[in-house]
């Protein structure tokens, strides 16, 4: 632990807001607000119940339940027919997939139960993502279940026959053909090869049809650079694992740049601190984003200062590699800049460089500097490309006025929603609404007005392949009989070329089509069609990868003209930035509760999108900084041009003053619950620089409104009450000592070294109030690494959709009452003088203000730590929650009685409580209480009732389960046989699940490990969660060292602690 | 009722068993029977009806000579082969499939043959409407009792009221004696037995106060154990959509368990066969000794099996309703029973479940019977004595804590134990393993509330 960090969770804790030092002292915030659903107070009031009455009600009530508890229900028990094959009631079939929406690309496996898909994970045979996910992909599978989707073919909103629709829609296009005009398909970005055959039979069979590429955020600036710089309209695939040194200049590549859920796993094995070339992290942006957290040097800088720097890294990387240097490249943090660069040349062949900017300009420069550097062919391939975002923006933008024209008739929609993502929406809309033919093959009613809506299939009703990047084959297989009366979109295609008739909804004319193309792929190399469905993945042969040659075309860009093009004068005003949140993306789920839910990594924010600022901007617009329950925020008009939306603003320590930060993705209006269209559509501030479109916009103008708005966030629920509970050190401190910066915390002001044991005094970790308990068999336990955890959030949704857990919805959430049974704290932390650390009577924290500005940023993923020791087992009044002999904190749902003093007890905070019964409530209208939403549910974790405690039970359900099959096949439990949700999301493998007792196994050895500590271990619980201490690549020392002045006394109660604490858990095992 | 029920069939049974039968000394019809049901009983009827090889009614009759016969039972593809043309009349006739050949001893034949020409008594088709079971929605536990709780209340207030006129007709007469006599007629008072009770109360406080709590603790243990079944479902046996015969097909047939609940290894849930299970065998199988063609109808009408041409429908689920509610009534030839197969036509089997445990309780087949080596009658009971399967076990935590601390668990056979079993070895007598103590399921965490609640 720091002497000088210091960590908070947000301004109310930075500067003690009242509000915040009340609520923190109580673990549920808020009393029962009765009158609210006992009704209207003022019938309340007027009515009489007197003690008479309320006994009658409760005579009646004994009565009542005992009469209902007499009669036996009639449960119907309907087996099979003809039972398939394949499926065992009770147990679970696993089926490779492929999850992608135009947005994000991720092969998965998909978990099936009596035929029906109730979870993902990853599939490690895929070499882009190893086995990864990310918090969407996961919380993809409830979409399946969602009531919003389109039930049948519609036209103008009637039902409509799907033969009937073919035949109007033909009919249709062959008379705007015949009048020599033009139709458009619009898609997103295909990556499927055979999708991509199905569409071509179709623009055969209809030439005047035109097929154009849209993608909602664009990258089209990086193809334009490689065309001008390489010769090749390309977007390389990027190897984060190879890369040493890693230079982002406002690329958010761990969630929402390009493939970012394939970035992931290889950027966290490329900062593994025991790899002996632990990449180091440089950030250069304006808004904090999850990247930019996890960097190891963060420099804040305005969006209009992006492309400078972006010169000014060029002309460093030049100047040292003898090119030439061009002009301009002047900035303020040159010295961040040189930092960069030195460690780039360092590591030179073993860099990446990569930057958000959509423009081809800069993109140009950054190819250049890769190739300066020599990436090209290790981290950076020209031979093995990324297929996914081909999207070309100004055919896209100019759509809408040939459709206004009247030279476009006719448009088909297929996994794009332009009506809601293109910036001037309105026009499209309005242009679309005077087409002759408008089909859109959306699963839902959209934005963009289409007259015939043929729903496709979810994906996991689909058949398909894909090919992210070159070479990297997988495959998308149904999982479900379709729910609805929907019909894949390449089925229709085919059936449109007259290539194929109409199969059922099992869509066997698309599979078939398919499966030919494949046959004849798979079938010469010795491979079979069967075995790809098996793996879900194949890769062919990958292209040889060669360093990268630069080309001159005749009049194209060079470097000079593209940095003279970057230094342009920005108009004065604000400059705003659109961003991607981890569980919106681009809107594609937002009638998915548990994505909404699901609180942004930096923000903490649940189910709105606001105006992220900078906080010394907001002092001087006097806007309130706080948030929480008391505290609304205030909400600001961002005008720019003729466009704008109002929207609260949030404090966000990192923001570039001068910039603001909206999410995209919320806002929308169709085809969703009532309770997800909060938020408002950033779209419309999309710019378009060059022909392309760029989440940049500059000059917007601020507008205090006198409204305010409450955001539901969970940042300031659960602190941790100024305890140093993240552990963090520098890379060389720890390469001198492994242990470095994992001293046991001793300045509690609670805590004292010695207590009374019997006669004598003894360190606290040598003193059990508990009887000692053998766990001789099994002791499960995980292992968390701070320093390879994102903070994605991917754990947080597959654990809510393992476990059943609750949506509680907005206003619960801001009543702290959020359900997740696993949270990742975030904690900004700035350095600081440590007499200024929080200590009861030291509340003056003002001071550090200047310093949080860029802060830095850690993620901890907390959940139930399984305490040993635990404190809430001791005071449970009904023993619901006890220990096993396993090392598991149990909770026992059906003893449970609601006091709640276990979670009052829990210094960890990881307990939450029912106060509703969310499965079966109507104000709780998510998923859970109605019959499709119910579909996702788990059938082997129990669905909680009102009025009882739950938290992280470690999955015992799939514990039990891994266990059951070793004793059926009369073996150990193997090593990593056994994998909790969290740890089974996590792209990065952060979190690790194992057995203590298995002294082979993986778990054991990082709990070994030097850099390993348990949360809170002063208080004396014994978790059985292990913490792995974050690792910065940073020159700069902690001062773990320094901190040793207090004199060895210090080092030696430190060993003393560690070794004694290894010892008090090796207890568990060597008796 | 059901016990009454039981008993009586049980009764019943037994008379059978125990009538006089056909006796000699090496040659025995019972033990005829016996090896008939294991050998032939697969493929052959004793009466004149073809199954899948020809009835054997006459059997005898038809082979001139017996030694043929036997050469022919015990191995008929050997026999083939010496060209009797009966014998390959017979082969042509069945499609050629032959009968497999049989370790029999002359006289083991000779015991079926004499069981075949005097097979006894067989049990008649039985039409289940007639059948009084308690309904779906009754039966609980305590419902057995019901009816003698009546009979007994009903006989109380009869006597009451026996009591009451006699007591009036009696005091009538002494009044007409008194009257004769000259003396004053009864009081109403003096003979009003409230009055009287009252009275002799108020003399008798401490035997009165001693009646009263024992009324009053009589009363509350009754309750105490009434409402002790509430939710219990012990004996629960609803009446189910077809009349399945556990005992007809596990007692007497002797089918495992596992044929049909196969999964009970697998998964958690031990599960009811589809019906393609149940064509296995009753595609041949067209009608059983209790019920006819009545209950296995409803199967064929389930899964569209036309047991007149011994194929599937083709299409089923696209044929019309009515046509096949026809062509059922004329293959059963019975209006009542048509009546009962037409729901089943083009549709599911609705079974009535009868084991149920509340949602937060988790069991798992498997764990038990594969891991655990626990026997299905264990907690099922004697199913293959259930006519109708009830549900045999309590069901209740207390009864699975009970087994759970007694049953041994077998970790010297599985390696999944290997762990706790060296501990063990090296740690005898300590703590929870001393000399002699029967390593149970409590021992290794059975009785944590996360073995069974999650």
């Amino acid at each position: 632990m720091s002497n000088q960090q210091h960590y908070w969770k947000g301004y109310e804790e930075l500067e003690n807001d009242p509000g915040f030092v009340a609520a923190r002292e109580k673990e549920f915030a808020e009393d029962l607000p009765m009158e609210e659903f006992l009704g209207n107070e003022a019938n309340l009031g007027s009515s009489q119940t007197n003690r008479r009455d309320f006994l009658k009600f409760l005579g009646f009530g004994v009565t009542a339940a005992t009469l209902a508890a007499c009669e036996t229900p009639v449960n119907k028990a309907i087996p099979y027919l003809v039972k398939p094959e394949t499926i065992t009631p009770g147990v679970p079939n696993f089926y490779a997939s492929t999850y992608y929406d135009g947005r994000d690309y991720c092969p998965v496996v998909v978990k099936t139960r009596e035929g029906r898909p109730i979870k993902l994970k990853g599939n490690p045979a895929s070499a882009l993502s190893r086995g990864g996910t990310n918090a969407r992909v996961q919380g993809s599978v409830l979409g399946l279940y969602d009531g919003k989707r389109a039930k049948t073919a519609t036209k103008a909103g009637k039902s409509i026959g799907w033969s009937a629709a073919d035949k109007e829609i033909s009919d249709a296009l062959k008379a705007i053909g015949t009048e020599g005009k033009k139709a458009v398909l619009l898609t997103n970005t295909l990556i499927s090869p055979s999708t991509r055959a199905a569409i071509g039979l179709f623009l055969n069979a209809y030439p005047q049809v035109e097929h154009i590429t849209y993608d909602a955020v664009s990258y089209q600036g990086i193809r334009l650079a490689h065309q001008q710089a390489f010769g090749k309209g390309i977007i390389p695939h990027m190897d984060f694992a190879k890369a040493r040194s890693i230079v982002s200049i406002g690329a958010d590549f761990l969630n929402g740049w390009l493939n970012s859920c394939a970035y992931e796993s290889g950027y966290a094995e490329s900062r593994a601190p025991e790899n002996p070339h632990m990449s180091r992290h440089f950030q250069f942006e304006t808004l904090m984003s999850l990247a930019g957290s996890n960097a190891d040097y963060r420099t804040m800088i305005k969006a209009s200062e992006q492309g400078a720097a972006v010169v000014a890294l060029y002309n460093a990387v030049a100047e040292a590699t003898g090119n030439s240097k061009v002009a301009g490249g002047e900035v303020a943090f040159a010295a961040d800049v040189a930092r960069a660069t030195k460690h780039l040349l360092a590591n030179k062949g073993y860099g990446l460089v990569v930057c958000g900017l959509n423009d081809t300009n800069a993109q140009y420069l950054v190819a250049r500097i890769n190739q300066m550097l020599g990436n090209y062919g290790t981290t950076l391939s020209l031979n093995t490309t990324l297929n996914m975002f081909a999207g070309n923006d100004t055919a896209a933008l100019k759509l809408t006025e040939r459709m206004k024209s009247g030279e476009v008739q006719g448009l088909f929609l297929y996994g794009v929603n332009p009506g809601y993502s293109m910036p001037d929406a309105q026009a499209f809309n309005q242009a679309m609404t005077g087409l002759k033919l408008s089909v859109s093959f959306a699963d839902r009613a959209e934005e963009s007005p289409a007259q015939y809506q043929l729903p496709d299939h979810h994906y996991l009703e689909s058949w398909n392949d894909f090919e992210a990047v070159s070479g990297y084959f997988s495959v998308q297989q149904p999982t479900i009989h379709p729910l609805f009366d929907t019909r894949q979109a390449q089925e229709t295609f085919l059936v449109w070329a007259g290539q194929a008739q109409r199969s059922d909804k099992n869509n066997t004319a698309y599979r078939e089509f398919m499966k030919s193309r494949w046959v004849n792929v798979l079938n010469p190399l010795g491979k079979s069609w069967d075995g790809f469905l098996y793996e879900g993945c194949w890769q062919a042969a990958s292209a040889v990868d060669a360093t990268a040659t630069p080309v001159s075309p005749e009049g194209g860009l060079t470097a000079a003209a593209a940095a003279k093009a970057l230094t342009v004068q920005v108009p004065k005003g604000f400059e705003v930035v659109l961003y991607e949140k981890v569980g919106m993306g681009w809107g594609n789920h937002a009638n998915n509760p548990i994505l909404q839910e699901l609180p942004d990594p930096i923000s903490r924010v649940t189910w709105d999108n606001y105006i992220a600022m900078a906080p010394s901007d907001m002092d001087a617009m006097k806007l309130n900084k706080m948030m929480g329950q008391e505290q609304q925020a205030n909400v600001v008009k961002v005008s720019l041009g003729n466009r704008s939306i109002e929207l609260p603003v949030l404090a966000q320590p990192g923001q570039a003053p001068g910039t603001i930060g909206i999410a995209l993705g919320y806002g929308r209006l169709f085809g969703r619950a009532e309770q997800s269209t909060l938020g408002a559509n950033a779209f419309p501030f999309m710019a378009t620089q060059n022909g392309v479109l760029s989440p940049i916009a500059y000059g917007a103008k601020l507008d205090v409104t006198a409204s305010t708005y409450a955001l539901a966030g969970t940042q300031t629920h659960h602190t941790m009450m100024g305890r140093d509970i993240i552990k963090e050190t520098s890379l060389n401190e720890f390469k001198s000592n492994a242990a470095s910066g994992n001293a046991p915390k001793t300045q509690h002001t609670n805590v004292v070294d010695l207590i009374p044991a019997g006669e004598h005094e003894a360190p606290i970790s040598k003193v059990d109030y508990w009887r000692e308990f053998k766990m001789i068999n099994h002791r499960w336990g995980m292992s968390i690494d701070l320093n390879s955890c994102t903070g994605c959030g991917a754990c947080v949704v597959s654990c809510h959709v393992e476990n059943n857990v609750p949506v509680v919805g907005k206003d619960e959430v801001r009543r702290s009452r959020d359900m997740h049974w696993l949270r990742i704290d975030r904690y900004y932390t700035s350095d600081a003088d440590p007499s200024t650390r929080y200590e009861r009577g030291n509340k003056d924290h003002r001071a550090k203000e200047i310093p949080s500005a860029n802060p830095r940023v850690a993620f901890q993923p907390v959940m139930c730590q399984h305490c040993n020791h635990a404190p809430c087992e001791t005071v449970c009044p009904v023993l619901a929650t006890t220990h096993s002999t396993e090392g598991l904190n149990q909770m026992t749902y059906n003893r449970c009685v609601g006091t709640r003093y276990c979670a009052n007890n829990c210094p960890y905070k990881v307990r939450r409580f029912n106060w509703f019964s969310y499965h079966d409530n109507q104000k709780f209208d998510y998923f859970m209480n109605d019959d499709l939403g119910k579909m996702v549910l788990n059938p082997d974790v129990t669905v909680r009732a009102r009025g009882v405690m739950e938290k992280c039970s470690l999955c015992v359900q799939r514990i039990q389960a891994g266990k059951l099959s070793a004793k059926s096949e009369g073996r150990m439990v193997a090593d990593g046989e056994i994998q909790t949700a969290c740890a089974e999301a996590c792209p990065t493998n952060a979190i690790v699940f194992g057995d203590f007792n298995d002294e082979k196994g993986k778990l054991t050895g990082l709990a070994q490990h030097g850099r390993s500590y348990y949360l809170l271990e002063e208080v004396g619980v014994k978790p059985n969660i292990v913490y792995q201490t974050k690792i910065r690549n940073v020159d700069e020392a902690y001062g773990h060292k320094a901190a040793a002045h207090h004199g060895a006394e210090h080092e030696a109660g430190k060993e003393a602690h560690s070794g004694s604490s290894t010892e008090a858990h090796s207890e568990h095992q060597s008796h | 009722m059901r016990n009454v029920l039981r008993h009586a069939r049980l009764l019943m049974v037994g008379l059978l068993i125990a009538l006089p039968h056909f006796m000699r000394a090496e040659v025995s019809a019972e033990q005829g029977k016996q090896l008939f049901k294991a050998n032939c009983a697969r493929c052959h009827y004793v009466t004149d009806k073809r199954f899948v090889g020809p009835g054997l009614a006459g059997v005898q009759d038809r082979w001139s000579d017996e030694a043929n016969l036997l050469a022919w039972i015990r191995n008929s593809s050997d026999y083939l082969k010496k060209g009797d043309s009966y014998a390959n009349k017979l082969f042509a006739e069945y499609n050629g499939s032959v009968m497999p050949a049989f370790q029999l001893s002359d006289d083991e034949i000779r015991s079926i043959l004499a069981y075949i020409a005097e097979p006894g008594d067989e049990p008649k088709p039985v039409d289940p409407s007639n059948d009084d079971k308690a309904d779906a929605s009754g039966g609980k536990s305590s419902g057995d009792n019901t009816m003698l709780t009546y009979v007994l209340i009903g006989a109380a207030l009869l006597l009451l009221i026996l009591a009451r006129s006699l007591n009036s007709v009696s005091k009538a007469l002494e009044n007409v004696r008194r009257e004769k006599a000259g003396e004053e007629p009864i009081q109403e008072e003096s003979i009003n037995v409230v009055g009287k009770a009252v009275a002799w109360m108020a003399r008798n406080k401490r035997i009165t106060a001693v009646i009263a709590l024992v009324l009053v603790g009589w009363v509350s243990y009754k309750g105490f154990v009434a409402l002790n079944t509430i939710g219990i479902y012990e004996g629960y046996q609803p009446k189910q959509p077809i009349a399945f015969s556990h005992k007809l097909h596990v007692g007497q047939n002797k089918i495992e368990c596992q044929y049909c609940h196969s999964t009970v290894e697998k998964s958690r849930h031990a599960n009811i066969p589809s019906a393609n299970v149940c064509m296995n065998c009753h595609k041949a199988v067209q009608e059983g000794p209790q019920y006819g063609k009545n209950e296995i109808t409803k199967i064929y009408a389930a899964v569209g099996w036309n047991p007149e041409k011994n194929e599937y429908f083709k299409d089923y689920a696209k044929m019309d309703k009515e046509e096949l509610s026809a062509f059922y009534g004329s293959y059963l030839g019975d209006e009542k029973a048509a009546a009962a197969v037409e729901p089943f036509i083009q549709s599911n089997i609705e079974w009535v479940q009868i084991h149920k445990l509340p949602d937060h309780a988790y069991f798992n087949h498997a764990q038990h019977v594969k891991v655990g080596k626990v026997e299905c009658t264990t907690c099922h009971g004697e199913v293959g004595e259930m006519e109708e399967v009830y549900q045999h076990s309590p069901l209740t935590m207390g009864w699975c804590i009970n087994c759970h601390r007694e049953t041994e668990v077998q970790y010297a056979t599985n390696g999944y134990y290997e762990r706790l079993h060296q501990y063990y070895k090296e740690h005898k007598g300590e703590y929870e393993m001393r000399e002699g103590q029967a390593f149970t399921v409590e021992k290794i965490g059975g009785l944590e509330c996360s073995k069974c609640h999650y």
